[in-house]
């Protein structure tokens, strides 16, 4: 049997406040196996972020276990790279210097780390904006920037905090199929968080489905539809129809 | 964004690129130069007039010809000379300090909440409050007044560099940290760029406030310098060449405004995308 890459093993995690302790996240138990694209679908506040963040190595878990391929999780590490909501770029680098930025910090000389920068700059579509500034490109556009920037680093996991949320219909539809061809050719294992029902449909292999807050796993469903897919395939709507039953479920149950 | 960017911009580093002067730059310049015409214009028949006494209220052209007596007697050369000399210097040892003392406040809670507010405070004392100090540390030298100089740069480069890392937004810092980026990489390659806009507002503020603090010690205890000269020439009751100098302290402050900190300025946002997307360069 081969070993998951991501496991949570009933994680807990409490914020305390001024204005008192706040359970973002009880007893939540996963796996992701290496390779697997996994959607996680939860209404706002219900700790996706949260999740993610223990993953990636922000915060520690107050109570259970992470582990990346059996090993513990202490910090973060570009092993694990999250792609932000709102992209979290630096604006004072170009482009290509953003993209390059976690081969800088592994000391990778600077013709290579430009040449991988662009090589990874084609397969989302943006070696034309190179040398431009983020302010020059569009949202979308920028959010492919951040998708080539944690891929440049052939992370073990690639951790997606609903970026696409800010995004018009026809630009997100443009970074789903971008990301499943990147998955078919790279099949970097993904934890995918969304609030949209369908997206987590389109996009997962599998679909975990989080009760309010605090947040645990209620619910999980296979997706088996043919890739790539299209949010508005008839087996993508179908899955999201009981889905959605199934959310839904879940919100009144907390209510 | 058509064609292909890569030729019209070649792989260079990364330099911080200045909007050229463009016709709306020139109206600009143009407008400026005929308000101040308009002005100089307007002063010189109004003390014509002779409503007042022109000692009292002396012609533009008297104060012309007072600069050009002070420049020739080589007076005013050597007061410019020396106030910048002494400002050039008081800054750069300000902004060291102030640039490190804000690195720190804006590393470490600690320093923040012990220094800080000393900081802040110590902004608001106007600096030539610290001459007499100054006098009885150093004795009447330059170093009391470089000291004045210091004192008046510090501590707001020091504020508006630790404002600028503390506003830093919070996921840059955990990208840049996911990415791999640790201690003096994390410094140099996220805090200091990040907080660059702001720096920059604090060398441009920190600028002004060295050197009034300059002129203001050098009026007090000086025996070279502008401030100097003012004294100077408030004991000869000589207003025109009072006036030539104030005039002198203005372009001397404007000049580095417009070929220094203003540009820097603008650079920085242009570059970071942030403040007047339009923003432009000082005439
Ligand atoms: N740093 C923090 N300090 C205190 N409380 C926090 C912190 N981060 C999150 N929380 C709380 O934990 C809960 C879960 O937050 P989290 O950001 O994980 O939700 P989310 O599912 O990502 O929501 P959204 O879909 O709106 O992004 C919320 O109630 C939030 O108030
Ligand atoms: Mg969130």
């Amino acid at each position: 049997m081969t070993e998951p890459r991501v496991e949570l093993r009933q994680v807990s995690k409490t914020y305390d406040t001024q204005q008192g302790h706040t359970l973002a996240l009880r007893d939540v138990s996963l796996r992701v196996m290496p390779g697997e694209i996994v959607t996680i679908l939860g209404p706002s506040g219900c700790g996706k972020s949260t999740l993610l963040n223990l993953v990636a190595g922000f915060e520690p878990p107050e109570e259970g276990e992470v582990l990346i391929d059996g090993q513990p999780v202490e910090s973060p590490a570009p092993d694990r790279l999250v792609m932000f909501q709102e992209g979290a770029l630096f604006p004072w680098l170009r482009v290509h210097d953003n993209v390059a930025f976690g081969l800088r910090m592994q000391g990778v000389g600077k013709a290579e780390r430009r040449a991988q920068a662009m090589e990874q700059l084609k397969t989302v579509g943006l070696e034309q904006f190179s040398h431009h500034l983020l302010h020059e490109l569009s949202v979308g556009m920028r959010q492919r920037v951040a998708l080539a920037r944690a891929l440049v680093m052939h992370p073990r996991v690639l951790l997606m905090d609903e970026p696409f949320a800010a995004l018009d219909a026809q630009t997100r539809d443009g970074l789903h199929a971008t990301l499943q061809e990147l998955w078919a050719s790279a099949g970097t294992t993904t934890l995918f968080v969304t609030h949209n029902i369908r997206e987590a449909a389109c996009l997962g292999d599998r679909v975990l489905v989080m009760s309010p807050r605090p947040g645990t796993i209620v619910a999980e469903r296979e997706v088996h539809a043919e890739r790539p897919r299209h949010i508005e395939d008839d087996p993508v709507m179908q899955v999201a129809r009981s889905l959605r039953q199934e959310l839904h479920a879940a919100v009144e149950a907390a209510a | 964004m058509m064609g292909d960017p890569r030729h019209a911009q070649p792989l260079r580093r990364s330099t911080l690129r200045l909007p050229r002067p463009d016709r709306a730059w020139w109206k600009h310049l143009g407008a400026g130069v005929l308000f101040l015409l308009l002005l100089f214009g307007g002063w010189e028949a109004l003390a014509r007039m002779g409503f007042w006494p022109r000692y009292l209220v002396p012609a533009f052209t008297d104060v012309l010809r007072a600069l050009w007596g002070t420049a020739q007697s080589g007076g005013l050369v050597a007061g410019l000379a020396a106030s910048v000399m002494r400002l050039v210097l008081g800054y750069g040892i300000g902004l060291v300090l102030g640039l490190g003392l804000g690195l720190w406040m804006g590393r470490s809670r600690i320093a923040e909440s012990t220094l800080g507010s000393v900081a802040l405070g110590l902004q608001a004392l106007p600096s030539v409050a610290w001459l007499p100090l100054a006098l009885i540390w150093f004795g009447l030298s330059e170093t009391a007044i470089t000291f004045v100089v210091v004192m008046g740069t510090v501590f707001a480069i020091a504020v508006a560099t630790s404002t600028a890392i503390h506003q830093t937004p919070h996921t840059w810092e955990r990208a840049a940290r996911n990415l791999g980026a640790r201690g003096h990489a994390l410094l140099l390659h996220l805090t200091l760029p990040a907080a660059l806009p702001g720096i920059a507002m604090g060398m441009k503020q920190g600028w002004s406030f060295a050197w009034r603090s300059l002129i203001a010690a050098e009026m007090v205890y000086s025996t070279v310098g502008l401030g100097h000269l003012l004294m100077f020439g408030r004991e000869l009751n000589d207003l025109p060449l009072v006036m030539a100098v104030m005039l002198v302290i203005v372009a001397v402050g404007l000049a580095a405004d417009r070929l220094a900190f203003g540009r820097l300025e603008v650079a920085v946002q242009r570059r970071w995308g942030v403040g007047r997307r339009d923003a432009k360069l000082p005439a």
